[in-house]
Formats: structure tokens, C-alpha cells, sequence
């Protein structure tokens, strides 16, 4: 273990993609953990996926991560959010078996072809004419390679408050990595401190279940990967969930005691996220709310912990008891863990390119929660780009990026390098401004073809792929080149009158029917106008692969018009800003905009519209400078 | 979204003569994938698919009453054999600045946008017409125009106008608040959107946007122009302000009393609107026969203008007080509100600001004073900028007033868009992810004047109003 290709530093959700992709692409990869057991641990929710999370771990399956994939091996419940809000914007969300869902990923890592699992900690790096060439281990070794990838999650420098209890580590029970930090800023790394809290863990037997809301997965679920045709499905027994609500009382417990709340009394400097805060945090700011709804979630199907999804809190333990002995269905309850705040480094991503290598070391690539975002999904997403990357630059290939027009992950990633973040960032399904096109029912259609084109994704999945894409084309060519006929109507006046089709007098394809919104596939084949061929497939994926085919239809007007849309800024999206280009060249910008410019660097043209304070004049002068630049150079 | 600027893909519409003076022609150049057909709302009827490309026919210009308002020429180039290399047409008109601020105003509520500085050029650069040399010239165009209108329009859009448009932003958001929080939060224990009480809500705002810009229309000075007499004694300088203003010797100036013998004037359009300037003779008593009668002309042009600029001669005022008043009272008490006084020579003054906290004689005519200088330039944009605002003011129907074409069309852009959400929902289509995208047109074309939309603000308008997270 000398030398490899690749090393990447951690192994959560978004150290596990990077290390797969990087081996799956034939490069020789090493994953270092603090310990073996933690791998794609669920720190907090178990749970993935949500509203632009399901978008988000669904595009990581498309191009051939183990997201999904993972998910469907241990999915407890599935739900699909929004599906009436537009097609847009369905999320897949599933309650995960916490357990399972680790060692199912411990076990790809561990069995992936090229890639070693160590449980190791990182000590320092060693960098040479400002290129990384190596780390050093808590056991003095120095393991050299081509590129690292730092996926450290919340384990730098990291802080746990549970009221006046403040004790080092990134989660509950584990250390916390401080070397790894001083060397970053030692390199020249700027860090900033977030802050991130999860809910108490309750005893199940404690619980009086009986007198709460139950809340079941959908009757028909849908499998998180494209790719992923088990039977039967879903794999495990499904659990219920379980609602309940704080009250007044849980509010006036929680408000009498905000002087030994650390979030509150200044023990804590960093920035949470907003859209996650803690219960403390939900009372204080809006006390006029009556109550919260907190969901009661099961953690494993071998663990009798319950986790209070709503309850996130770093309040004292005799705080926590007693807020939590105040709801409904909870006045008995036990607390096996304590609800706590984890305060912790992560590096400022303005520092990355799109590739998220840093700009300064080139080979040295951070992933995940350490570059300020939060959430299992963001995190696996980041990772598996990261991965992709330092494994082509150990191939000499050109990077990958995706698009914000392609997939939420490049929406995440571009926000993240040319915005930089001031709380850990989540997705919104509102941050894509395609929002139309990027839809559960199409990422594969998105994403394969550049999985594939990488060498990340594999045959198997790509043949399934076919399969799916040929029958969908075929169902599309049936509704599209089969019609309504006036002569079948007249005949037969009585049954299309009470179908509402009398007054059609021109022939009608079934592929405009279909755009009507009475009608979708599954009633023009009650009706006997089409057939959905079998082909042996199984009822699900019959359901799931008809959904893209009907989307497709009935959206096709805004789908042509957005494909418009990104016609025209696809030229400006498309010209890239190289590296060396100065602008101090670019006569007639103001300073304030060349500094931002320059501090962020961004790689394209389109990239620099979307910094804060950029005028629409400054990317004229820019786009006029940067034709000047690129004839110089070829007339050089 | 930031707004895309000089990459928008608009049909765009500019005067390219010069748009203040009287002269033989005056151009205005359209450019885009829509120029012929938004030419054709002004043209005459033969001016269709038959004419050919690159001929000069002749035509009428008519207005939205299909009247006459002008007789020219017009010549369509079809791309990409064209300046810009898009569809180009130009339209000939008689060089009068009244008649082609209609000509542009009408072209604008047809559908084209007013160009950004240098823009034509900037087109005709991506699309290879024009090299690199040329277009570095442009380039300094871009910068140096951009940063004077930037600050300029910024200086003047102070009042109700930026304001409102602001308030009408801020209700559309909280419109698309709605939806998004019905999209990424469905998940969370929040009311549930009630899609008729949404959309009836758009409907009012769009019946108050729509009086908004009918009151646009109906107010004459702003389509034919303001004008503005410069009044005052002899030698108090009207016709060096006057000539300030327009940046050009038009009037004889010289250091004796007296040389305006008759009335003088001009156009210019300042930020879009434009101004009819007159410069008038002194006014004095004791004036021989060809003065007075010059000074019986200025008085019944200060009857007719919209605005009378009385110029006093600052280093003089203390010795000369008495005489100013009587002056002044020759202008009609019926005048009275329309005089603004320009306190001129003001650098002759060793300390303007205790100087005019000094003049309380002034003071207590309860007249706007503006200290101005028309040999540096001093004080004019003050001045300028409040004499929009007052434009700006004036009554109507909507709850404010705007004041430019500008503001017209891009409430007009967003009209359109909200109308789309509106249909919508009468359709039966609730599908938040589709009224979302119709509701984020609207708002990022108001954002063109107050400044960029972006989903941050969304966000943090939620995160800051409502309680959420699980």
C-alpha cells in the first residue's frame, strides 16, 4: 500500500461514492475510515431522499452510483412526495434500515474490484510544488498517489453541545479529526465553522404507540435505483411511521429553559441550516405556532431506537426528558441517546473548481458535508463527481462536469463554487431554474449515456437501460402513429359520447388524447384504444417505465419550450473562461466586479453571470474580452 | 436568475440619430427575430410578406388609432445580410424629436425592448459581422454608457416609481412564495394553498398593474413632450443652462445684458422622456421697443409651457433682491405653481451651502430652489432628476406613476406572464411546478429595474416567515 491512484479521506455517503466511482473506473483506489463500522453511517435521519433528495440520489444511480442501489437494499418504507404538484417535482423519499444500509455499503466497498477499505486516520499531506503526491497516517505511514479526495463529513475540529456538556467528535461515541484541519489551513485553506444537531433516540417499549397517527409508505412503491428489478420488492418487511405533535406545554418547557440552550447562551458560533433548525430554535422564533409535528421513525429492523424526527435539540438532558415526556404518546418515554448540536470545520468551496478540485493543489478534491453542504444526498452526489474526476486525471482524460441543465448535481455544485455557502446548503427543487426538465421520470435518460461514456457505469445496467428506453419508445411510437378515427366515432356515437369524444371531427393521434388531462395511459388501455405491451415485464416496472412516456406527453408544450429556452443560453454557458485569462485585461470593468471575478474564477461564461453583482454589461466586456484572448492565442 | 443582459435574444429597438435635434431625417434601427413584424404595427399595409429585401419602399407611419403620424421610408434586411446579421428593418422619419420618441414608444408596446448601449454592435460582433477591432471600440461604448445610465437612472429612479415597482415584485414573490412552499415544503404542517384565492389575487394585481400603465398613456407630456421655458432677467445666464442642457452653442451667449431678443428652441430627451426647451429674452422693465416685444413673447411662452424655470443670477441676488421679485411677478399668479427657481452661478459663490441657507427673501416664496452652475455643470442633475419625479407624480387611476417607457414594457412583459398562470388555473391545471415557472417570467422582468431576482431571496423570504424545517 505504497502508492495508488486515488485516496479518499472518510468514509460516509459521500467517501463511499467517490471511492466506488474512482475503482469502478479501473483506477486504484483507497478508502480510509476512522473506523470500519461507521461506514455510510446515518448520522442523523435514517432516511433517503425527500423533496430535490430524491432527485438528487436518483441521478448518482443514473450515472452509475451505489446511492440508490443501497436504498432498495434497505428501504423499511417508501413514499413519493408532491405527486400532485406537477411531474416536475415528484421526490422519491424511503425510510432506511440504518443497520442495513451501512453494512450493504461496507460490503460494496469491500468487495469492489481495485479498491481497499482501511481504517486509518489522516495525520498530513504531502504536497510538492503545490501538487498533492501523498498523506500521512496516524501510523507514520506515507501513502503516496496521484489525487485525494477529503470527504471528512462533520469530523473536523468538531464540537458536541448537549447543554453545558461539550465533548469533541464529529457524532455520538465517535473522535474528531484535528490534524487534518490545522494542515488545510496550514496549506493555505480557508475554513469556515457550521453547525449541524440531530434529535434524542427514544426506547420503542416506552412509547404508547396506540394513541398516535400511523403513517404507512404508498401502496405501490417505487424502487429508488433505475436499475434495480428485485423480486420481490420491496426487499424487507415495511414499518410504519408515527405522528405526534408538541404543545403548548413542550413550548413553555422549551422557553424556560433558552439561557442553558448552547445554541442560544453563545456557546456555539457556528451557522445552522435554516430550513433544519432545532426545536429550541422553532419556539423562540416562532412561538405563535401551537405545535410542530414530529414524526416518529424507525431506525433498524434489529434496533428497538426510535428516532424523533422534528425533535433536533441541544438542550441538557433533563430538558430534552422533560419536553419530550409533554407530547402526546411520549409521556413515559425513555431516552436511549441524547438529542446534540455538532459544531465543525468545513472549507469554504469558492476554493473549488466545478470538479471540485481545489484551485490551489492541484489533485486535492473535497466531497460532501466538509464543503458545507448537509444532507446524505448532496453529500453522495459531490462524491461520486469528485470520484469521477480525480479518477480521470489520473487517466489524463477531460473532466466531467454536469450541467445545471443536466441534473440537480449540477445545480449543486455550481451554486456551491460560485456562491459559496453561510449555512449548510440543502437542495430546493426551487434552486433549478430547469426544473421542468430535471424529473425523476427522465434522469436516466439524462444521465446514462454520460455514465456509461466514463466508463463508471456498467453493462448490466446498461442493458437494462436499453431495454427500458426500447420499450418506451415503442409505447411512445403507439399512442403517437394510432388514431381516433370521425368514421369510428359516428358509429359508435352513444360510447364516445360518454367518453366526451363525440364532438372530435378530425382524427385524433392517442398521443394528443393523452395530452388531454381526463386522460393518461392507464385509462386509454381500460378503454382499449392501446396496449401496454408486457414484454415480461413486471407490474412495477410496467408502471414505472409507462410514467416517463405520459409525462413526456402531456408536458411536451413546456418541455419544447424550455428546450428553447436553454438553446439560447446553451453558446454563453458553453465558453469557457481559461485559467490564465486576467482580467485586469477587460478595460471598463469596475473594481468591485474584477475582484469577484477573480475571487471566484469561474470556468465558463455562464458561470460569471450567475455571480452575485455581475451586470449584464460586465459579461459583455467579458464575452468581447474573451473572443480577443482566444484569437490571440490561436494566432500565437 | 440573473437577467441575461446583452445575451437576451429581445427584438431590440433604438433611435440611432441623433434623437434630440430637429434635423432632415431621423433612423430608428430594429433588430431581432420579430423586427418585421413589430415594423409592420407602424407601417402601412404594404409594407407585407411581398416586399422584398433590401428595398427602400415608401410608407405612412400610424399610431395605435390608426392615424398618420408621419410619412418616411422603410427598408427590411433579412438575415443574416444585415448590420447585426439578425432581420433588420430600418424606418426613416422626419428628424423630429417628438415624432420619433412616438414612433419608439409605439414600437416598444408592440413587443420590442429599448437596446442597451452598444448593443446593436455587440450582435453584429457574435454573429461575425464586425471584427474584433471594432469591437474593442464598442466595447468602451458599452462600459462608459452603462456606468453613466447605471448611475444616472439610479440617481432619478429615487421616488415612487422604484418604490412601486418594488411593492409590485414583492406581492408577485409572495404569489410564487406560495407555490414553492407548496412544492419543497409539502412535507411540512403548513396551510395548503388555496388555488382560487391565488389566482383571484393575480387578477388584481394585474387589473392594478394594467391602471398603471393606461395611466401611462394618457398622460400627454411624457409622449409629446415637457416643456420648459427658462425665464429671468437679463444676463442672469438662461441661455448658458439652456445651452448646458442641450451640450451644444445653440444661443448666442455673451456678458451683455440683453442678447435673447427672441424666443429659441430645441428637444432633448433626457433618460426617456423628452423635453421642449425654450429659451426665452430677458425679462425687465424699461425695455426699448424690440425688447419688449421679445419680453411679451417670453411671457406668453411661460403660459404655455408645463414648466417655467426662473433663472436668477446668484452673485448678484443680495444687491438685486427687489428687482428679482418684481420680475417674477410679472409671471402670472395663475403661473405660480409651475416655476421652479435655478439659482445660477453658483460657483461664483464662495460657500453655496450658507449662501442658500441664507436667502430667506427666497426662501419665503415657497418656490423649489436649485443651485445650479452652468459653467461646471453643477446641481444638474438634482434638478433633473426632480423634475422627472414630478412627472412621476402626478394623478391617476394606479396607485403611482411611472414615468418611461422602460417601466411601461416591463410591466407589460409581466402582465403577460401572470395572465399565463391566471389562464391556468380557470383551466383547471393546478400544477404548481407549471405556475411556479409562468410567476418566476413575471418577477424576473421587474427585476430588469429593481434589480435581480434571485432563489436565495426566495428562500430566505420563506425561511424568515415561516416555520420550517422537521
Amino acid at each position: 500500500m505504497d502508492r495508488v491512484d486515488v485516496i479518499v479521506i472518510g468514509a460516509g455517503h459521500a467517501g463511499c461514492e467517490a471511492a466506488l466511482a474512482s475503482a469502478r473506473m479501473g483506477i486504484r483506489t483507497l478508502l480510509l475510515t476512522m473506523n470500519n463500522d461507521r461506514i455510510a453511517y446515518m448520522s442523523c435521519n435514517p432516511a433517503i431522499g425527500g423533496q430535490a433528495k430524491g432527485q438528487l440520489a436518483r441521478e448518482v444511480d443514473a450515472l452509475g452510483g451505489e446511492m440508490g442501489i443501497n436504498t432498495d437494499k434497505s428501504a423499511l418504507q417508501y413514499k413519493r412526495l408532491n405527486m400532485s404538484k406537477g411531474p416536475a417535482v415528484r421526490s422519491s423519499r424511503a425510510q432506511c434500515d440504518k443497520v442495513i444500509y451501512s453494512l450493504r455499503m461496507k460490503e460494496s466497498v469491500e468487495t469492489q474490484e481495485n479498491l481497499t477499505v482501511a481504517q486509518r486516520e489522516v495525520r498530513g499531506f504531502q504536497v510538492e510544488q503545490n501538487k498533492i503526491t501523498g498523506v500521512f497516517t496516524n501510523f507514520d505511514e506515507l501513502i503516496r498517489c496521484d489525487s485525494v479526495i477529503v470527504t471528512a463529513g462533520t469530523f473536523m475540529k468538531s464540537l458536541m453541545f448537549c447543554g453545558s456538556t461539550v465533548e469533541e467528535g464529529g457524532r455520538a461515541g465517535d473522535t474528531s479529526a484535528n490534524k487534518i484541519s490545522t494542515c488545510l489551513k496550514d496549506l493555505g485553506f480557508e475554513l469556515i465553522r457550521l453547525k449541524t444537531g440531530t434529535p434524542a433516540r427514544l426506547k420503542k417499549n416506552s412509547i404508547d404507540f396506540t394513541r398516535l397517527q400511523r403513517e404507512d409508505g404508498d401502496k405501490f412503491p417505487v424502487p429508488f435505483s433505475y436499475f434495480s428489478h428485485s423480486n420481490p420488492f420491496p426487499v424487507l418487511t415495511q414499518l410504519p411511521c408515527f405522528l405526534t405533535y408538541t404543545n403548548t406545554r413542550t413550548h413553555e418547557i422549551i422557553a424556560n429553559a433558552k439561557d442553558r440552550s448552547p445554541m442560544f447562551n453563545g456557546s456555539i458560533g457556528g451557522r445552522g441550516p435554516r430550513y433544519c433548525p432545532s426545536i429550541e430554535d422553532k419556539v423562540y422564533r416562532f412561538f405563535d405556532k401551537e405545535r410542530h409535528q414530529i414524526f416518529l421513525e424507525p431506525e433498524s429492523q434489529f434496533s428497538h431506537e426510535i428516532y424523533a424526527n422534528g425533535l433536533s435539540t441541544s438542550l441538557p438532558l433533563d430538558v430534552q426528558k422533560n419536553f419530550l415526556s409533554s407530547i402526546e404518546g411520549l409521556e413515559k418515554v425513555e431516552i436511549s441517546r441524547p438529542g446534540y448540536a455538532v459544531e465543525y470545520d468545513a472549507v469554504n468551496p469558492l476554493q473549488l473548481k466545478l470538479t471540485l478540485e481545489s484551485k490551489n493543489i492541484e489533485g486535492l478534491f473535497f466531497a460532501g458535508q466538509v464543503n458545507g453542504t448537509s444532507g446524505y444526498e448532496e453529500a453522495a452526489a459531490q462524491g461520486l463527481i469528485a470520484g469521477i474526476n480525480a479518477a480521470l486525471k489520473t487517466k489524463e482524460k477531460d473532466p466531467f462536469i454536469v450541467s445545471r441543465s443536466d441534473a440537480y448535481i449540477g445545480v449543486l455544485i455550481d451554486d456551491l463554487v460560485t456562491k459559496g455557502v453561510d449555512e449548510p446548503y440543502r437542495m430546493f427543487t426551487s434552486r433549478c431554474e430547469h426544473r421542468l426538465l430535471l424529473r425523476e421520470d427522465n434522469g436516466d435518460h439524462r444521465l446514462v449515456e454520460k455514465g456509461r461514456s466514463i466508463g463508471l457505469l456498467n453493462t448490466d445496467k446498461y442493458s437494462y437501460y436499453l431495454k427500458k428506453f426500447n420499450w418506451q419508445q415503442n409505447l411512445t411510437s403507439s399512442v403517437k402513429f394510432n388514431f381516433l378515427y370521425p368514421k369510428e366515432i359516428e358509429m359508435n356515437k352513444e360510447r364516445y359520447e360518454a367518453l366526451g369524444l363525440d364532438s372530435v371531427k378530425d382524427k385524433l393521434s392517442f398521443l394528443d388524447l393523452l395530452k388531454r388531462p381526463e386522460w393518461s395511459l392507464e385509462r386509454l388501455e381500460e378503454e382499449k384504444f392501446i396496449e401496454i405491451p408486457s414484454d415480461g415485464l413486471s407490474e412495477i416496472e410496467k408502471r414505472i417505465w409507462s410514467e416517463n412516456v405520459e409525462v413526456s406527453a402531456k408536458y411536451s408544450g413546456y418541455i419544447d419550450k424550455e428546450l428553447e429556452l436553454l438553446k439560447k443560453v446553451r453558446d454563453r454557458e458553453g465558453l469557457s473562461i481559461p485559467k490564465e485569462f486576467s482580467y485586469k485585461s477587460v478595460s471598463g470593468l469596475s473594481n468591485e466586479v474584477r475582484e469577484r471575478l477573480e475571487r471566484v474564477s469561474p470556468s465558463t461564461l455562464g458561470q460569471a453571470m450567475r455571480i452575485h453583482g455581475i451586470t449584464p454589461a460586465a459579461t459583455a466586456l467579458l464575452y468581447i474580452h474573451l473572443e480577443k484572448y482566444s484569437n490571440e492565442q490561436r494566432t500565437l | 436568475m440573473a437577467s441575461a443582459g446583452y445575451f437576451n435574444q429581445d427584438t431590440i429597438a433604438s433611435i440611432i440619430t441623433s434623437p434630440n435635434a430637429f434635423s432632415p431625417v431621423g433612423l430608428i434601427r430594429l433588430s431581432g427575430i420579430s423586427a418585421f413584424s413589430i415594423a409592420r404595427t407602424i407601417a402601412s399595409r404594404s409594407f407585407n410578406e411581398k416586399i422584398k429585401s433590401h428595398f427602400l419602399y415608401r410608407t405612412s407611419f400610424i399610431d395605435s388609432k390608426e392615424e398618420v403620424f408621419d410619412e418616411g421610408l422603410i427598408v427590411f434586411m433579412r438575415a443574416p445580410n444585415s448590420f447585426t446579421g439578425e432581420d433588420v428593418v430600418e424606418l426613416h422619419f422626419h428628424g423630429n424629436p417628438y415624432v420619433l420618441s412616438k414612433a419608439i414608444s409605439l414600437l416598444i408596446q408592440n413587443g420590442a425592448r429599448q437596446s442597451l448601449p452598444g448593443e446593436f454592435s455587440f450582435r453584429a460582433f457574435r454573429n461575425g459581422k464586425i471584427s474584433l477591432d471594432q469591437a474593442e471600440g464598442i466595447s468602451s461604448l458599452i462600459a462608459s454608457t452603462n456606468e453613466y445610465s447605471a448611475q444616472r437612472s439610479f440617481r432619478l429612479l429615487q421616488g415612487n416609481v422604484k418604490e412601486g415597482i418594488q411593492s409590485l415584485r414583492d406581492q408577485l414573490e409572495r404569489f410564487l412564495m406560495e407555490v414553492e412552499m407548496d412544492i419543497d415544503f409539502s412535507d411540512q404542517d403548513l396551510s395548503v394553498i388555496d388555488f382560487s384565492s391565488w389566482s383571484n389575487g393575480l387578477k388584481n394585481w394585474v387589473d392594478e398593474v394594467r391602471k398603471i400603465r393606461e395611466d401611462f398613456l394618457k398622460r400627454k407630456p411624457l409622449l409629446e413632450g415637457v416643456k420648459l421655458a427658462f425665464i429671468g432677467e437679463p444676463n442672469s445666464g438662461k441661455s448658458s443652462l439652456f445651452n448646458r442642457l442641450l451640450g451644444m452653442d445653440r444661443s448666442i451667449v455673451s456678458d451683455e445684458a440683453g442678447t435673447t431678443r427672441d424666443t429659441v428652441k430645441e428637444s432633448i430627451i433626457v433618460g426617456d422622456i423628452l423635453f421642449r426647451i425654450t429659451d426665452t429674452a430677458g425679462l425687465r422693465e424699461g425695455a426699448g421697443y424690440v425688447e419688449s416685444k421679445g419680453i411679451e413673447k417670453s411671457l406668453q411662452e411661460s403660459k404655455d409651457s408645463d414648466l417655467i424655470l426662473f433663472v436668477v443670477d446668484a452673485s448678484v441676488l443680495e444687491k438685486k433682491a427687489d428687482s428679482m421679485e418684481r420680475t417674477l411677478s410679472l409671471i402670472g399668479v395663475e403661473q405660480r405653481s409651475k416655476i421652479k427657481i435655478l439659482l445660477n452661478k453658483i460657483d461664483l459663490v464662495s460657500n453655496s451651502v450658507d449662501f442658500l441657507k441664507n436667502q430667506n427673501s427666497l426662501k419665503q416664496l415657497k418656490i423649489p430652489i436649485f443651485a445650479v452652475s452652468a459653467l461646471t455643470g453643477e446641481g444638474f442633475d438634482q434638478f433633473l432628476g426632480s423634475i422627472q419625479e414630478n412627472l412621476e407624480e402626478s394623478d391617476g387611476q394606479g396607485s403611482f406613476e411611472i414615468g418611461r417607457m422602460r417601466h411601461f414594457e416591463v410591466l407589460g412583459k409581466a402582465i403577460e406572464s401572470v395572465q399565463e398562470a391566471i389562464l391556468k388555473v380557470d383551466r383547471g391545471e393546478k400544477l404548481p411546478d407549471l405556475l411556479s415557472a409562468d410567476l418566476r417570467l413575471a418577477v424576473e422582468s421587474l427585476g430588469e429595474i429593481t434589480g435581480e431576482f434571485s432563489n436565495d431571496d426566495m428562500l430566505n423570504r420563506i425561511f424568515s416567515s415561516f416555520c420550517i424545517g422537521k
